[in-house]
């Protein structure tokens, strides 16, 4: 026999869990407006740098194509870097995160997607540097990858990013001294509020985009001027994942919360009825102690 | 070769330090939202041999 007290603290327990959820869907349902409203404005960040790189054939794909494709993990790497040196594309992984969880399957996707593209470059593992952005990828990958880890960034994901939060990031990983060819940013692309997919943005160095097949194409460039198109993409690249994961992260939160409410809703319902049914039975049983002593009595 | 790389600095560097100075430089009623824009929260925290090496820079 259940006890009743018991049924009564678990139900008090869940209801108050319920409000938890809820009020974090609230508050997550209007952050995530914030966030796509931002995202807009932050599109060009990510359109110009990647319509560069496929106009100077860097990268093979067309953009529309690779929205299709984005699905899939094969765009990234451009055809002369594997030529050039197979046996070490120092390629730097950033995983885009945030400090929080709670919000399904959004960081471990990015994680998960790590491991994989890590797990399968394996032979070239000693050139693979990891950047997480954001607590979550770091706990997720501290385990495995935790040598390969070159910087880690905390306190994202608490106010909507910054351009000056991709800069900071951008410059550390500059400064951390370690000359990439290519980095590989991972984020969360985000479609619709029931839609994101996890992708992968290459920005090249500075060396790279010098490279580039079609560089002829372009007209009147001074060795300066890429370098610092090499800086501000990379920034830019950043800002613009960091914004699309932070729409992605959002909407995923709120139909968590949502899901959650749910199921507290569902549990509220059958603890309810056990409840009464016990305090019914509790009620039933006293009744016929009382009423069968008092026949004995009689 | 810019003035400013000689200096040192990065086209990132440049161009935050420039973008600070237009926000300063806006009428007060925009100034106030404008300069929430210009400091960022984020902690970097390098990494060596598979841990932290230095606290916050």
């Amino acid at each position: 026999m259940v006890q009743l007290k018991q049924v009564s603290m678990r139900l008090k327990s869940i209801h108050n869990i319920q409000k938890i959820t809820k009020t974090m869907k609230m508050v997550s349902a209007s952050k995530f407006t914030k966030a796509e409203r931002e995202l807009k404005s932050a599109r060009a960040f990510g359109y110009g740098p990647r319509k560069f790189y496929v106009s100077s054939q860097l990268q093979k794909e067309a953009l529309g194509k690779e929205k299709e494709k984005e699905g899939e993990r094969e765009l990234a790497q451009p055809p002369e870097v594997k030529k050039e040196d197979v046996k070490k594309p120092r390629i730097i992984y950033v995983a885009v995160t945030s400090d929080r969880g709670l919000c399904g399957g959004v960081h471990s996707g990015i994680a998960r997607m790590i491991r994989r593209t890590l797990a399968e470059r394996s032979a070239d593992a000693p050139h693979h540097k990891i950047v997480c952005i954001g607590d979550k990828s770091r706990s997720l990958l501290r385990l495995a990858y935790g040598e390969h880890i070159l910087v880690s960034v905390k306190q994202i994901g608490r106010t909507s990013p910054i351009f000056k939060d991709a800069s900071t990031v951008a410059t550390a990983i500059t400064q951390s001294g370690y000359a990439y060819d290519t980095a590989e940013i991972y984020y969360n692309q985000y479609f619709t509020p029931v839609k994101y997919v996890t992708t992968i943005v290459p920005a090249f160095s500075r060396k790279n985009i010098e490279l580039a097949p079609k560089m002829t194409a372009f007209d009147d460039i001074e060795e300066d001027q890429l370098e610092s198109y090499a800086e501000w993409t990379l920034a830019a690249l950043l800002y613009y994942a960091l914004k699309q994961s932070a729409a992605s992260e959002q909407s995923s939160r709120m139909s968590a919360m949502d899901n959650a409410t749910k199921n507290a809703n569902e549990m509220i319902r059958k603890l309810s009825l056990l409840y009464n049914r016990t305090r019914q039975a509790v009620i039933t049983r006293e009744l016929i102690e009382i009423i069968s002593g008092a026949a004995a009595l009689k | 070769m810019s003035a400013w790389r000689q200096a040192g600095l990065s086209y990132i560097n440049y161009s935050n330090i420039a973008a600070k100075v237009l926000r300063r430089s806006l009428k007060p009623e925009f100034r106030s939202e404008a300069l929430k824009r210009d400091e960022s929260h984020v902690r970097i925290t390098p990494w060596a041999n598979g841990r932290p090496a230095r606290k916050y820079i």
